[in-house]
């Protein structure tokens, strides 16, 4: 039997990828070679993240389908992809393509590279190894190279790949930086759009990629972050504003759903679209989950 | 002795690699290797001791609340403080975590 994309997709969703795999093995490795010549190649690299963007992003409802219609295939993406490097005595075993994900980006000419997490210093002085590797080699410089070969934009998703986030906080023990420091230091001036958020929002990731595939760059602020998302203060639109308005603010736990200012809410300078765009599927956000 | 390495091992979080070494079809010796370092130790040094279970539920995107209640668990052991509310209520028992 042989399988079109679209129905591998199908079924993979209907039943369950590792089941599909086993049952269609051989379509399956057509397919995955067809849907390497065709469509949009994604690469997704993970440094010194926690997989929590990744989480956010296949929670989007319907991913595959989204992907599917946008024609993105993602090629190397450690967590999801079925390959894994696997070497005896230093040679890849067994000896196919598929099997090798190390090879498998190599060979990839990305349109798109998303980064999930920060990006620490190549190496210190007195250490014997780096603070992130791949493989073996080191993040940052699989980065540069991945990204100097990034056809059409590198979205660096979440706070630790837009803005350094927490690896990078003081005292920054790995020397830790965003992606656009990265680029900067190397000289890639390949388009960059920053998605910032712990995690990024699955809509955010998902409509950016579709925007530019479509239309082309997503209008960005002078932090390269998609105005649509992030153009005004979560304070600006909170269902609550009312109440700091009128000076009204919750001072201790358990709250009495006025203004969360004085509790540690960050919302006054934080920019995104949370109060009308929710989380988990349209379901809630922040705000009023405090307890 | 055959040498099997991992690397990268994928389908988990993290960056993780594991060699091992065989020898008449048994492993004879193994490792594995966590190949990222954040230093999150490090940068809750001399923090406010609010801000702990925020940074340290970034440990990992997948398995969050457990660092969360142990970190939350942490203040309460050094403090003698217990947590009112939300947190209190998803405490884990003893032994669990």
């Amino acid at each position: 039997m042989k399988m079109s994309r679209r129905n591998f997709l199908k079924i993979a969703a209907a039943i369950g990828a590792s089941a599909t795999l086993l049952k269609y093995k051989l379509d399956v490795l057509d397919v995955l070679r067809e849907a390497r010549a065709e469509g949009y190649q994604l690469v997704w690299l993970q440094g010194q993240g926690c997989t929590g963007c990744t989480i956010s992003l296949i929670q989007y409802p319907d991913v595959l389908g989204a992907l599917e219609s946008l024609a993105v295939n993602i090629p190397f993406h450690p967590t999801i992809m079925p390959q894994a490097g696997v070497y005896v005595d230093g040679k890849v075993y067994p000896k196919t393509l598929t099997t090798d994900a190390m090879q498998i980006l190599d060979d990839t000419i990305p349109d798109f590279t998303v980064v999930e997490g920060s990006i620490p210093a190549v190496m210190l002085d007195g250490l014997e190894t780096h603070f992130c590797e791949v493989s073996g080699r080191s993040f940052r410089d699989l980065f540069v190279d991945v990204a100097s070969r990034t056809k059409t934009g590198i979205l660096a998703v979440g706070t630790c790949a837009s803005f350094g986030g927490i690896p990078s906080g003081d005292p920054n023990p790995t020397y830790a930086e965003p992606v656009s420091d990265v680029l900067t230091e190397a000289g890639i001036s390949t388009p960059l759009i920053n998605l910032p958020g712990c995690p990024a929002h699955p809509d955010w990731i998902v409509l950016t990629l579709a925007h530019v595939i479509q239309y082309g760059l997503p209008a960005l602020d002078e932090k390269n972050r998609p105005i649509d998302f992030y153009g005004e203060t979560v304070h600006n639109k909170c269902e609550r504003l009312q109440y700091y308005e009128k000076e009204k603010y919750d001072k201790e736990f358990p709250v009495d759903e006025k203004c969360l200012f004085l509790l540690g809410c960050k919302g006054l300078v934080a920019y995104a679209d949370c109060p009308t765009r929710l989380w988990n599927n349209k379901t809630n956000w922040c705000v009023r989950l405090a307890p | 002795m055959v040498t099997l390495k991992v690397s990268p091992l994928t389908r988990l979080e993290g960056h993780l690699s594991i060699t091992a070494q065989i020898s008449d079809g048994v492993v004879a010796e193994a490792w594995s290797h966590g190949e990222m370092f954040r230093g999150i130790e490090k940068i809750l040094l001399g923090r406010d001791p609010r801000d702990a279970p925020i940074i340290t539920s970034r440990i990992c995107g997948v398995c969050h609340a457990i660092h969360r209640n142990v970190s939350l668990r942490a203040i309460e052991n050094t403090s003698g403080f217990e947590f009112p509310g939300l947190p209190g209520k998803y405490k884990i028992p003893d032994g669990a975590g």
